[in-house]
């Protein structure tokens, strides 16, 4: 390869690094200020963040919505114990009886179909 | 390859065959060499110099190449402009309740600061922030910005936005505002005991704040407590209402976990706001009667005695005690504080009807020596740790005579906070194990270890005669139906000047819910409760017992605890009308 030929191509080359070393610099700058700036909205939502927690607190604070409710919502009281209650205790002791008697007897009923139409 | 150089021979030579001898006559030869060295010398120094000169050209630009190549700092946008910083500001951690409600957080707040050196005319100075500031005097205001030595001096901290509107328009030059934080308590008085506040410099100085500064300090998690506000807030209005009502000093509320000895709502009252604290603030409102305050709790003793004697085997349930004539101690007299019964009772009867005489003789057959070994394994002889720091040391009799003995058994002699109380009951109620009292939240990372201080057994017969209390005893007013509140009544009368005065009074309930299973230990107290209009007394049924009901009825729904039904109520009533029979 001539002389020039070198001394060309080893200028294209170190050309290229130059250029791209520039490049890169200022992207990196650019990316540094991006980041900055995001940084920058990520503290202050942060902030606004702790701010509105606190307010959400402040206006649930139970006193401030207890008042509230004995304005608002005068017809609505706290549950007393009577008021809870298991799904057993709908039907009473004779009517489980009953219903255990209807249960049985259907399925004997059921079954006698059953073998009816098998035989 | 681009680099390997060929030479080419004989550039310039005549024509020559292959591998003949150049010749040159020795004249001409050394001619020549003479000649070729002058200009080899000339060419060598030329070429050094050349190389020279592209060696420092080159090194300058790879030298400038690479300080171009890596961004320096002073061409980046400088990122404290604007007040934004880098570095991390030393910020304090929230406090959350077991919900995650925000107790305690950091708010940004502006504090307001003079540069005396860039004030032209103090005075109109002084004067106009004092118009803007009401609680600001012209004259301090003007005492403090007119020292020209300093560069810094604050006039107010923690303004609010509207303020700082204000003072912006007034265009006051060597005003200044600097961006500061703030500890704001979104639920002011609702946990001021338990949290506790920091001062101006956000350095805790009580409470929740000052045992854990460096963990809110250091950590970036917040700090999640035990205390669930909803319960909070009930114990807080209830008791509240109770100490208008009954025009007490004081009183207090907690309510444990008994599975763990997490408080879920630690109430004393009077209270105070710790967004609003200020030198003239009630130092009575700042003292938590909970875990500082050190009482005699009279009756309420009587549960842990009867436990202490049942656990020694110095009893058996079915023991009856002769509870008809006092019991004389040397010069003195134990007896019945209230409608003394004059007869024969059961071990039961001693609880329901709260019975000095029965109480006294069970731990006169305990002991000295077997009543101070219980007293020390129910926790009562040392400070609790709690994560307050706060915490009150009880105070153990230095003496254990008879009458010691005796008069300890029904809650006079010995001095314990009411933590204590709820603390030991709670291990009564669980079937014997007594677990540390906390304050913050039990995490999934370690196992709860506790000390078993009473068999499953005498639990198990305590929570029975605790349940006869509340459906037969002094406790009738805290029966909330459906969620078998169990507990005992104390009406200690407080020691004045060496002297017990009948009417000032420590009313007490402890109480334990449901008692098929208890799972939650409650301690009502109030200070020196008044008789209502038209009564007499002003003993623990007619105040602590009551209230205690009133806030089982608000906080059972909120913890889930399941309502039991009337029918499924009979088995422990029956072993109660077996109790009856004595």
């Amino acid at each position: 390869m001539p002389k020039f030929a070198m001394i060309f191509a080893w200028g294209v080359v170190l050309s290229c690094l130059v250029a791209g070393v520039f490049f890169i610099k200022y992207e990196v700058i650019r990316l540094e200020n991006n980041l900055a700036v995001i940084e920058k909205k990520i503290d202050r939502t942060a902030t606004e963040t702790q701010v509105l927690r606190a307010e959400w607190s402040f206006l649930n604070n139970p006193n401030r919505l207890r008042i509230l409710a004995d304005k608002y919502l005068k017809h609505l009281s706290p549950p007393k114990a009577f008021q809870i209650t298991t799904a057993n205790s709908f039907f009473d002791k004779k009517d489980n009886e009953n219903l255990e008697n209807n249960i049985e007897k259907n399925e004997l009923k059921t079954l006698s179909n059953f073998k009816e139409i098998s035989q | 390859m681009i680099f390997s150089f060929k030479r080419k021979k004989n550039v310039d030579a005549d024509f020559y065959y292959p591998g003949q001898e150049i010749r040159l006559n020795t004249i001409e030869r050394a001619h020549l060499e003479e000649h070729a060295k002058t200009i080899l010398e000339a060419s060598k120094n030329r070429v050094l110099l050349a190389s020279a000169m592209f060696a420092v050209i080159f090194t300058s630009i790879a030298v400038r190449l690479f300080c171009v190549a890596f961004p320096s700092d002073t061409l980046l946008v400088k990122k404290n402009q604007g007040g934004y910083s880098f570095q991390k500001e030393i910020k304090r951690a929230d406090i959350i309740d077991r919900n995650g409600v925000v107790l305690a957080t950091n708010l940004p707040f502006v504090n307001l600061y003079c540069n005396p050196k860039n004030v032209f005319d103090f005075e109109t100075t002084a004067k106009k922030l004092a118009a803007t500031f009401p609680d600001l005097n012209a004259d301090t205001i003007l005492n403090r910005i007119s020292d020209k030595d300093k560069t810094f001096v604050y006039i107010k901290r923690n303004i609010t936005p509207e303020e700082q509107y204000k003072v912006i328009h007034l265009g006051l030059p060597g005003v200044l505002f600097e961006q500061g934080e703030k500890r704001v308590y979104p639920l002011g008085s609702l946990t001021s005991h338990v949290v506790g506040m920091t001062n101006i410099d956000s350095i805790g100085i009580s409470g929740i704040e000052k045992n854990m500064d460096e963990v809110l300090l250091y950590e970036d998690v917040p700090l999640q407590l035990s205390i669930d506000i909803r319960v909070q807030e009930a114990l807080n209005y209830i008791l509240k209402d109770a100490v208008k009502k009954f025009k007490a000093l004081g009183g207090g509320a907690v309510i444990l976990d008994v599975s763990n000895g997490e408080v879920l709502g630690l109430v004393s009252l009077p209270d105070f706001d710790p967004n609003a604290i200020t030198p003239e603030t009630n130092y009575n409102a700042l003292f938590n009667r909970v875990t500082s305050g050190v009482y005699e709790f009279g009756s309420i003793f009587k549960l842990f005695n009867t436990a202490m004697a049942l656990e020694t085997k110095t009893i058996k349930i079915t023991d009856i005690f002769d509870a008809s004539k006092p019991i004389r101690i040397s010069r003195h007299s134990i007896e019945e504080d209230y409608n003394s019964l004059k007869r024969k009772l059961s071990v039961p009867e001693i609880l329901i009807y709260s019975s000095n005489v029965g109480s006294a003789s069970m731990a006169l057959m305990m002991g000295a020596e077997k009543q101070k070994q219980m007293m020390i394994n129910f926790g009562f002889s040392e400070s609790l740790p709690i994560e307050v720091p706060e915490i009150g040391a009880p105070l153990m009799p230095k003496m254990w005579k008879d009458i010691n003995i005796a008069t300890m058994s029904f809650g006079y002699g010995l001095s314990i906070t009411p933590l204590h109380v709820v603390t030991s009951a709670a291990a009564i109620f669980n079937g014997g194990m007594l677990y540390s009292p906390t304050l913050l939240k039990h995490n999934n990372y370690y196992e709860i270890t506790g000390r078993r201080i009473v068999s499953p057994e005498t639990s198990s017969l305590m929570n029975k005669m605790l349940r006869m209390v509340v459906d037969k005893g002094t406790g009738k007013t805290a029966n909330v139906q459906g969620y078998m509140v169990g507990g005992k009544t104390g009406s200690a009368q407080k020691l004045v000047n060496g002297k017990y005065i009948s009417h000032k009074l420590l009313t007490s309930f402890i109480s334990g819910f449901p008692m098929n299973n208890p799972k939650y230990a409650l301690f009502v107290f109030l200070d020196e409760p008044q008789p209502l209009e038209g009564a007499r007394e002003n003993t623990a049924a007619l105040n602590a017992v009551p209230v205690t009901g009133e806030i089982i009825e608000a906080v059972a729904p909120l913890l889930n605890v399941e309502p039991i039904q009337e029918e499924q109520n009979d088995g422990i009533l029956n072993v109660s009308s077996e109790y009856r029979s004595f």
